[in-house]
């Protein structure tokens, strides 16, 4: 009988799988396109080729594999000579686990003959004694709690169990397992370990189910809900966090480092089939997209775990995204319908050198209509914005041979939308204390308040309070008040950093996002004496660029009452995802002429949403054509394409239309290409060319990840702007397209 | 017991071991050809705990000093981390497979023998001294810095205060926090 580790009963699994693929489920859908990448492009799509294997066990499905897990072993000697093995051994550490966890998968099933079986097994486990165990023993016990601890952990503690005939193994298993509780239990009880959305998505989260099943198979016991000490932390925190951090827009918070990523699914498939909370069914089934794969652990196998865990038979019941907080990092405030959404950070910042926790005191995240509205991360390479002159650091344990000199300025508070004091921009922590509190949070009221005058007090020892209070108003709009008090006079600068761009207003500022969107940035309390500088280059994706907005005020009492008023100004005219003519460009040198006459003889008629060959049995690569007839409406209008169409082209009636503006942008949004206003009222035939991922390692493969979205026509929503708004006699007053709002607001005190 | 990984399991299987025999064919592992047995070794001999390794871990720290472990430059080749793309490492013309096992194994078996000595417990002159070098050597790899501040720790000798109030400093957070264990061990 096969015992595959981590499935309990492989039957079971195959049966669930043929299940939904017989059905057409979601589950199945994806199921099928995960074998047509193994089958179709083996190479290509290596981390797919094991799980195949094992569900179908038909002879070519093995082969693959076992090609896959040969020439991984065949890289390990080479990758000994790289700066990454050597310095940055966790992110090698954690897919080893999972490739050796692969090839013990194929010797269930019998793939290797006795004499492969012992080479391969004894070069999997010596590489990781050598590398990995001696990564771990580097790593402080119990003091290093992070992603790079976890994965390190988990590496020594799984091939230890796997093989556990082996001395080496043994040894290994038993100080990796010791570790991993107080690892999960060293992550705050809010769930999040402080790394920002990217580390907790893409490892934190997904070493979760792999250490939870690892303990619960080695102890008997159950761990998902337990609380563990050091700090109280414990699995299903961690998955909720992960969820939380889902925005509504579909992206993941910029929080900390990098910023705005999309989601990774496995984490949550194994949440909801743990838990009894239908968000994360809402996630899966509703939420997630599917075309993309997404490294979790430095692998590509999101997809291939989330089909493990994804639970068959949960109710679909509908769960909506809703406002949360957690009182040691932040909290959000979501309008009933999902559209606006609103995070605040006071996370603690790491001090002295805040390269992954970043200095984000009362940040605030915003997103309306599906349209995020400012920004957080990290710059790219050739920004020079943030550089300050106390921020700069030189080392040398990084690199072979060399050291490193960089600037750590954009984990600073200059590069966050936080109060800044007396134009110190390098802000930070410079010791160990609690950075912030957060004093009120209603989820009714939809309102949030946190105190951070902690991280000011240090360098400014008259720091009184600094806050600041967000609430999400009639489910339209949004009133933010700063409250900044000192014993002594500062100059008080109120941070914010928008998306471009920048668009003509009588007071404050507005700015409308490629989508659309506006938002209107009012001082209704506070002077509007304001500075906008365009920033390029940060963040390093979505626009590539940013509005850093500062608004300033000199005294000892520093008071902001913000107005932020946000408006869609499209709508959705008509669905044209379906019924697009397609053909693959194999060798990508196809000229429009020839792929016209090519998409009228022989086409594939499909639904853009996702590659022709997720759908059905092409050929899987990187060039696609396609073509169809579109009614454009007789107003100003744009066609809403999928997300990740790389290097696209578009042609309307055979002209083309300049597409460059959302190269980057489309690397996260769906693209709106402005159709011209001749076309108005006319069909037309729209031809697109674009290239989509192909490779989970190609240097244009873009990962695997194809593109996804819906084709849409959209028009011009006209909008009124806000005819009026004023905070008098302890209420907001606004008006704005004929409608009024009246919202009491009592300013903070000062205590 | 001929290949590399039958003698790294034959010290691991031997590590909770007592008896002498093994504990002679363990530190004569110490001096083999290749480093991942010795490596092997040194970890089994911090398990067991037996003062009588110290000197064969002391010779063999020596023999690494010798070794041109943190020579190695930037190479061309390489890949993503859990990659199973094939590449190739292009070397420095003339570099012998001398020179590459010691890239390879860089700080492992240093280490390896650090955190033996201070899981042994037995301070002599010649282990602080030892120590003391690698606990703020910016040559090495911090895995070597920060075992050695751990050993440190553990062998809890007041004369490694003031190495290890510099160690305190190290730019690495692994180095410096083991370091700031084991001024605290040291100071209780």
């Amino acid at each position: 009988m096969h015992k595959p580790f981590y499935i309990d009963d492989i039957d079971v699994l195959r049966e669930k799988l043929f299940r939904a693929k017989r059905d057409g489920t979601l589950m199945g859908r994806v199921w099928d396109s995960v074998i047509r990448r193994s089958r179709n492009a083996p190479a290509q799509f290596p981390w797919f080729t094991p799980f195949v294997a094992l569900i179908t066990c038909e002879q070519k499905d093995i082969e693959n594999a076992k090609d896959a897990i040969r020439n991984y072993v065949a890289t390990l000697d080479p990758q000994t000579f790289g700066m990454g093995l050597q310095f940055h051994f966790w992110c090698f550490a954690f897919p080893h686990a999972r490739w050796s966890l692969y090839f013990h998968w194929l010797c269930e099933i019998g793939a290797w003959d006795a004499a492969e079986e012992k080479k391969l097994k004894e070069e999997l486990l010596t590489f990781q004694y050598i590398n990995f165990f001696y990564g771990m023993r580097t790593k402080p016990e119990p003091e290093c709690v992070d992603n790079q601890t976890m994965s390190l952990c988990f590496s020594n503690a799984l091939l230890g169990h796997l093989f556990s005939e082996s001395a080496m193994a043994k040894r290994m298993y038993v100080d990796g397992i010791r570790r991993l509780p107080s690892l999960i239990g060293g992550i705050p009880t809010s769930g999040y370990s402080g790394e920002g959305s990217t580390y907790m998505d893409c490892v934190v989260g997904p070493s979760i189910p792999f250490i939870v099943e690892l303990l619960e198979r080695s102890s008997g016991e159950s761990w998902f809900d337990k609380s563990l000490p050091p700090h109280g932390g414990s699995a299903d925190k961690v998955c909720r966090m992960i969820a939380n951090e889902w925005m509504s827009s579909g992206l993941l918070l910029p929080w900390d480092h990098y910023g705005y990523t999309l989601p990774v699914r496995s984490c949550i498939a194994y949440a909801a089939h743990r838990s009894s909370d239908p968000f994360y069914g809402e996630l899966l089934e509703r939420q997630a997209n599917w075309s993309y794969d997404q490294s979790i652990g430095w692998g590509y196998d999101d997809l291939v775990w989330s089909l493990i865990w994804w639970p068959e038979n949960k109710k679909q019941e509908r769960a909506k995204f809703a406002s949360w907080s957690e009182p040691e990092v932040g909290a959000a405030l979501v309008s009933d319908d999902a559209q606006l959404y609103l995070m605040q950070m006071w996370d603690e910042s790491t001090p002295v050198y805040p390269t992954r926790a970043h200095v984000n005191p009362n940040s605030l995240i915003l997103s309306a209509y599906g349209s995020p509205l400012t920004i957080d991360g990290v710059p790219d390479k050739e920004c020079t914005a943030f550089k300050f002159e106390d921020t700069w650091r030189e080392v040398s344990y990084m690199d072979i041979g060399s050291s490193r000199k960089f600037n750590f300025g954009a984990g600073c508070g200059g590069a966050h939308s936080v109060i800044l004091v007396d134009n110190w921009e390098g802000m930070r922590a410079f010791t160990e204390y609690r950075q912030a509190t957060m004093t009120a949070f209603s989820e009714k009221e939809k309102s949030v308040t946190s105190d951070v005058t902690p991280i000011y007090r240090e360098k400014f020892p008259d720091a009184k309070a600094v806050r600041r209070r967000s609430r999400l108003c009639c489910e339209r709009f949004w009133l933010i008040e700063d409250l900044a008090v000192f014993a002594n006079e500062h100059k008080v600068t109120s941070r914010f950093f928008l998306r471009p761009n920048v668009i003509g207003s009588e007071c404050g500022i507005k700015i409308e996002t490629a989508e659309g969107v506006r938002l209107s940035l009012i001082p209704l309390l506070g002077p509007d004496k304001m500075t906008s500088t365009p920033i390029k280059g940060y963040p390093d994706r979505l626009d590539g660029e940013s509005i850093m907005v500062d608004f300033t005020q000199q005294g000892k009492e520093c008071r902001w009452l913000w107005l932020l008023w946000p408006e869609a100004t499209r709508r959705t005219e008509a669905d044209v995802s379906e019924n697009w003519q397609a053909i693959p460009d194999a060798a990508g040198n196809l000229v429009l002429d020839a792929a016209i006459k090519l998409l009228g003889a022989n086409p594939i008629s499909i639904p853009l949403t996702i590659p022709p060959y997720l759908q059905r049995d092409l050929p899987v690569v990187r060039r696609w054509w396609f073509r169809r007839t579109i009614n454009i409406p007789a107003a100003t209008s744009w066609l809403r394409l999928p997300k990740q169409m790389l290097n696209l082209r578009m042609w309307i009636n055979g002209k083309e239309i300049d597409t460059s503006s959302h190269k980057m942008r489309m690397n996260l949004m769906e693209p709106d290409i402005s159709i011209p206003n001749q076309l108005q009222g006319n069909d037309v035939e729209v031809v697109l060319c674009c290239d989509t991922g192909y490779s989970q390692y190609a240097p244009d493969g873009n990962g695997g990840g194809g593109f996804y979205g819906k084709p849409l026509i959209l028009v011009e929503e006209p909008v009124s702007g806000i005819e009026y708004a004023q905070y008098k006699d302890g209420a907001v007053g606004i008006r704005a397209g004929g409608k009024d709002f009246k919202v009491e607001h009592d300013i903070m005190e000062i205590v | 017991m001929n290949s590399v990984f039958d003698k790294m399991e034959f010290c691991v299987e031997h590590s909770s071991s007592q008896d002498e025999r093994s504990l002679d064919k363990i530190i004569s592992c110490l001096c083999d050809q290749n480093w991942r047995v010795r490596y092997a070794a040194a970890i089994a001999l911090g398990d067991r705990r037996d003062p009588k390794s110290v000197d064969a871990l002391l010779k063999a720290l020596k023999k690494e000093n010798q070794e041109p472990l943190f020579s190695q430059p930037a190479l061309e080749g390489g890949a993503h981390a859990g990659s199973n793309i094939p590449f190739t490492v292009i070397f420095p013309e003339g570099t012998t497979e001398h020179t590459k096992e010691a890239w390879r194994r860089r700080g492992r078996l240093i280490q390896a023998v650090c955190l033996a000595l201070g899981g042994i417990g037995a301070t002599s002159p010649a282990v602080l001294e030892m120590l003391h070098r690698y606990a703020t050597d910016q040559k090495c790899d911090y895995g070597v810095r920060a075992a050695a501040c751990k050993a440190l720790g553990q062998l809890a000798s007041p004369e490694s205060l003031p190495i290890l109030q510099k160690a305190v400093g190290d730019e690495e957070w692994c180095t410096s926090c083991e370091a700031k264990k084991a001024l605290k061990k040291i100071s209780e």
